[in-house]
């Protein structure tokens, strides 16, 4: 008797894999392999019945090597995969009725005594959960009438004339651990052969007869293939087959860090999670919007509102690395398209350490790893853009991957616009973006990362009568660009498993052109410079201590001519555009450091993560310490209880600290940030979570008058209440809802009344659902309910005689509120496949019931009326995507 | 410092492997669907301008494409066009709708199903020189549709495990154009040429005969 167990090997793509470094941060460099294999003791009956056997477990393999835990996932007969017709045919496998002939029992005692290399990450042990399958595939039979079984590795191999590979149709990935029969004949006559494809999708036979042989070809989550082949005789035939996955959707490779949380509410979305959200055309920030503590943006403008604050006090980072904007004009697409992007990490507060700058919150968004084993790339097609991605392995250790991205909403408004209209568009709006990545890992210890991305935005209007749209414009030129690169190289060092480094190097130009004639321009150059570096020391098991240093300088060159700029709580479009004021910049350099350190306790059931991070800031020439700590308390094994409390400061925007605009005596803002919070995990793929928040805001930046024009007198407090209700991807189906309940509100000085920030939305409620179907078909919904957005009412107007104008007269700043905001998005995917390719079209219903949302007045003559201004209509947006 | 990784191999251990095997048994209603046909249209329009306009009558189209998922739901696109008229008013519709369609009875042939899409709506008087500055004009908006409907396969072999082919499809749908100042609704009967055709065998439960076919 021979016991052939064969262990397939997992085929997962690295760069899921990948995500963080070490010891948070590092991706899964190596996968583990078996070490010692136990042979399993193939159970008498099955023998006897004849028998095989697939037993599906995962196994939780340890840093050490060892399998500390052992779940069966499936336990399958071959009986009872191949259909009853065909195994009715073939000598090896005969049908049965299905029984458990002891084959868990016999894989688990056996892999359980297995051991393995371990898993790396970034050359460091790391203990990991992986899918494994221990094959019971049966010996010859003992009489050798017509039947033998050929293998991948036979006893005494004959001649190999019948060699194959299996390959996954669409993505051409190798098919590993796949049975493969090749079976004529029926009754007597009846002989089949069968083989176990390896790691690299091959299977061999041995002496086959020539003539017609039928081959199924069958594997875990894969439609059976079923063919034929006929065998020459003399001949070595060769054949590559491409076996088609039951669904083709992105979530079935779920790999989750469940690093050592450093904060109170991390959230992660990786980028196959962004892509099919409904209403955020994919857009890894829009979705973003429908994490708790996050507001609605209003309109189309494309912010990042998180817990009440201002877009700029959101911290907006692309591998640690600051960059200027995170959406292109119109807020429909951010500068990072998600074909480029691994995963994003989102924290609405008590943030660790390693961020700082910001009151707010920070997003923080991670280049792809790349590690692909083939040549793939992506061409995606919609109304609105498209987009292109390749990437090409080099050699064994290294990979590039290039990217773009063009709108042509150009072509589209040179269109419809027609030629006496009374606004011409010289220069239509446009928008791409491109991006290069390159990845080398030269030796276990070492690995480069390269990332280089531009973002270009312009457009340029002109207004045939200015006057109509205010009378004391004198040109109706307007011209707008925004444009930026960022070159940023990484080195990450890990010489043993106590001791990772990365350093992150990044430098970058941004220049924004803004100018209405020769009446009002802002024009901006600057180079940034950032380094970044984190050395972590696992000094005890216990116990990981992190030293950082986060730098970024600018040197800016900068001139305005235009009016004061609207501040919080001040209506936009009411200021004198006649009070012009001018200031001029050259070679300003403005210089940040902040080193930073960190201690990560696991003491049992509680981790505390205390920090401090001491930041420089040149601009304010101020200091400012930090001290933030965060406690998880893992209650039961579904409860852990966990809180926050954070020190947080920001230095003033450029404009408050310019003599002529604001004050350059103007010092931090600063925040106090809290939560308190549980999490429950009744399942492996469901979480509740609760948090209740604080923040008080001090210092902050408000008018006052001349010559100070901005003081650091005001305060804020934002409070409220976030639920987050995640269902991951299981049984066909994801989806999340999420609830805050918040209140933000400011005193504007000390004698100030207090009011509510402009982006204070009491509830916001976000559903979203995605289910997918056979036939790779995926349909999802997204349904939002929010507050609307306090605003300023106008409660009356004069007539200014000079410009035979009204003026309007506000009332008590943002006191009162436009109406409630609902939405329901719908989006449809449906991917064909082919052998080497894949093509997936897409319908996006963006407000599919049409709903008229209020996002702002327009005004009569005398203010005396008004009309809504309404969001957007119901649009589709129809797409294809190509993957090969 | 403790991680854990869980990484769910598709190859392997993927929760949906059971059912990603799952094979159909062949049916003239699977694969993919392609129909056109006419119908006879009965609509009503209200608005704020005009009031009920009254029943328009009149005739309409649509092309429809899509896909059978399983034996009991199915996706796909619509395009839609109509239009209708009475003594006093014209109207005309257009759209854009994805479908569904359900076959929630053990016969394959009859199906329920709905729409939801984009559409506008034309409206105008029928007879031009009784124009007034104060017409309704149209609206543009969420289209919706739900209806029933039934495939008679004349040159289906019930015994082979092809997909159908030629249908006449015979409906009777409503559709719905809500807007802010107009709003119209219809009754649509019709006769549709549906093709069905496509489905891979190998997710079928095919006898040895058919499923091992060299390529």
């Amino acid at each position: 008797m021979r016991l052939l167990a064969l262990l397939l090997t997992l085929v997962l793509p690295l760069s899921a894999l990948a995500q963080e470094a070490p010891p948070e941060d590092a991706p899964i460099t190596k996968l583990p392999a078996v070490e010692r294999f136990v042979e399993a003791i193939y159970p008498a009956a099955a023998l006897r019945d004849r028998i095989a056997a697939n037993v599906a477990l995962e196994l939780d393999i340890s840093a050490e090597g060892t399998v500390d835990d052992i779940t069966v996932v499936r336990s399958s007969t071959i009986a009872e995969v191949l259909s009853a017709t065909t195994a009715a045919t073939l000598g090896v496998v005969r049908s049965s009725t299905i029984v458990d002939y002891g084959f868990v029992a016999a894989a688990t005692t056996a892999v359980a005594q297995m051991t393995f290399s371990p898993a790396e990450a970034g050359g460091v042990p790391v203990p990991v959960r992986i899918g494994y399958t221990y094959n019971f595939a049966l010996p010859p039979p003992p009489a050798p009438p017509v039947t033998t079984t050929a293998t991948t590795a036979p006893a005494a191999p004959g001649i190999v004339n019948f060699e194959g590979t299996l390959r996954e149709r669409g993505t051409r990935s190798f098919v590993a651990g796949a049975v493969v029969t090749v079976f004529r004949g029926e009754g007597q006559e009846a002989s089949g052969f069968e083989a176990v494809t390896d790691e690299r999708g091959r299977f061999v036979f041995y002496d086959l007869k020539p003539g017609k042989w039928k081959l199924l070809a069958e594997a875990a989550g894969y439609y059976p293939l079923r063919t034929a082949e006929t065998i020459v005789g003399g001949q070595v035939t060769e054949a590559t087959y491409y076996i088609e996955r039951g669904s083709y959707n992105p979530y079935e490779v779920i790999v989750e860090a469940d690093r050592v949380k450093k904060e109170v509410n991390r959230r992660t979305l990786t980028s196959a999670e962004i892509v099919k959200v409904p209403g955020t055309l994919g857009d890894p920030v829009q979705v973003v919007e429908n994490l708790p503590g996050v507001a609605r943006s209003p309109g189309i403008g494309g912010q990042l509102i998180v817990r009440g604050s201002g877009p700029n006090d959101t911290g907006i980072y692309i591998d640690g690395i600051n960059v200027p904007i995170i959406y292109h004009f119109g807020g429909l697409r951010s500068v990072i398209p998600a074909q480029v992007i691994e995963s994003i990490d989102f924290y609405p507060g008590n943030f660790s350490v390693k961020y700082g700058r910001a009151t707010g919150g920070v997003f923080d968004a991670h280049a792809k790893r790349l590690a692909p084993d083939q040549v793939h790339g992506t061409l995606d097609v919609s109304l609105l853009d498209t987009s292109l991605y390749l990437e090409v392995p080099i050699g064994e250790d290294a990979a590039i991957a290039v990217a773009g991205r063009r709108s042509y909403i150009d072509f589209v408004l040179q269109a419809v616009v027609p030629d006496d209209s009374s606004v011409s568009l010289v220069t239509a709006p446009r928008y791409y973006d491109y991006q290069i990545l390159g990845n080398w890992r030269p030796s276990s210890e070492h690995e480069l990362r390269g990332f280089f991305l531009g973002s270009d935005d312009v457009f340029e209007l002109l207004f045939e009568n200015p006057a109509e749209a205010n009378p004391q414009l004198q040109s109706g030129n307007l011209q707008f660009g925004t444009n930026f690169q960022r070159l940023t190289l990484e080195h990450v060092f890990t010489p043993n498993e106590k001791i990772g480094n990365r350093i992150t190097a990044a430098v970058g130009r941004d220049t924004l052109n803004f100018s209405l004639g020769d009446q009002f321009r802002f024009l901006l150059n600057a180079y940034s410079f950032q380094i970044r570096q984190a050395l972590d020391w696992r000094v005890e098991d216990w116990l990981t201590i992190t030293f950082g240093l986060d730098y970024l300088a600018t040197l800016a060159d900068v001139e305005v001519l235009a009016p004061r700029p609207p501040r919080e709580g001040e209506p936009v479009g009411n200021q004198d555009i006649d009070d012009v004021l001018f200031t001029e910049v050259n070679g300003l350099w403005n210089n940040n450091i902040a080193p930073y350190f960190e201690a990560a306790m696991e003491l049992g059931d509680l981790t505390l993560v205390p920090g401090v991070r001491i930041d420089y800031f040149e601009d304010t020439d101020s200091f400012s310490v930090d001290p933030r700590i965060v406690g998880r308390y893992a209650l039961t094994k579904d409860w852990t209880a966990k809180a926050g409390i954070g020190l947080v400061h920001q230095p003033p925007l450029p404009q408050d600290t310019d003599p002529v605009f604001g004050n350059d005596a103007l010092g931090l803002q600063r925040g106090v940030q809290y939560s308190v919070g549980a999490e429950w995990l009744p399942r492996d793929y469901l979480k509740l979570d609760a948090t209740l928040f604080y923040k008080d805001l001090h210092r902050l930046a408000v008018r006052v008058p001349a010559p100070l024009n901005v003081d650091n007198v005001g305060t804020g407090q934002v409070y409220g209440l976030e639920l987050f209700l995640e269902h991951k991807f299981h049984d066909n189906f994801r989806g999340w809802l999420t609830y805050t309940l918040s209140r933000a509100v400011r005193q504007d000085g000390e004698e100030a009344a207090t009011r509510l920030f402009d982006f204070d939305q009491t509830h916001i409620l976000n559903l979203i659902m995605s289910y997918v179907f056979p036939e790779n078909w995926e349909f999802g919904v997204r349904w939002r309910l929010v507050s609307g957005n306090p605003y300023t009412p106008y409660i009356g107007a004069v007539l200014v005689d000079r410009f035979d104008e009204y003026i309007p007269i506000s009332g008590e700043v943002n006191s009162d509120r436009f109406p409630i905001f609902h939405q329901l998005d719908l989006r449809i995917d449906k991917t064909w496949v082919w052998d080497v390719w894949k093509l997936t079209a897409y319908l996006s219903l963006v407000n599919t019931y049409n709903r008229s949302n209020t996002e702002g007045f327009q005004y009569s003559f005398d203010y005396s009326q008004r009309t809504p201004i309404q969001g957007l209509p119901i649009f589709p947006i129809l797409g294809i995507r190509g993957d090969f | 410092m403790r991680r854990l990784l869980f990484a769910f191999a598709l190859l392997v251990v993927a929760p949906t492997s059971a059912s990603a095997q799952d094979l159909l048994r062949p049916a003239a209603r699977q694969g993919y669907y392609l129909g056109g046909g006419i119908r006879q249209a009965a609509m009503f329009t209200d608005t704020d301008a005009a009031g009920n306009l009254g029943f328009m009558m009149g005739g309409a189209f649509a092309l429809r494409a899509g896909q059978m998922v399983d034996d009991l739901i199915g996706f796909g696109l619509a395009i839609t066009s109509g239009g209708g008229s009475n003594d006093d008013w014209t109207g005309g519709y257009g759209g854009l709708l994805l479908e569904v369609q359900l076959t929630p009875l053990s016969t394959d042939d009859f199906a329920i199903r709905g729409g939801v899409g984009i559409g506008g709506l034309f409206i105008g008087r029928a007879d031009e020189s009784m124009e007034r500055e104060d017409d309704p004009s149209g609206t543009a908006g969420s289209l919706y549709t739900l209806g029933v409907s039934y495939d008679l396969f004349p040159f289906y072999d019930k015994g082979s495990s092809d997909t159908g082919g030629f249908a006449f499809t015979g409906f009777l749908e409503g559709m719905l154009l809500p807007g802010g100042s107009v709003t119209t609704g219809g009754v649509l009967l019709g006769l549709e040429i549906t093709y069905w055709f496509g489905f891979q065998k190998n997710r079928l439960e095919l006898p040895n005969a058919e499923a091992f076919v060299e390529d």
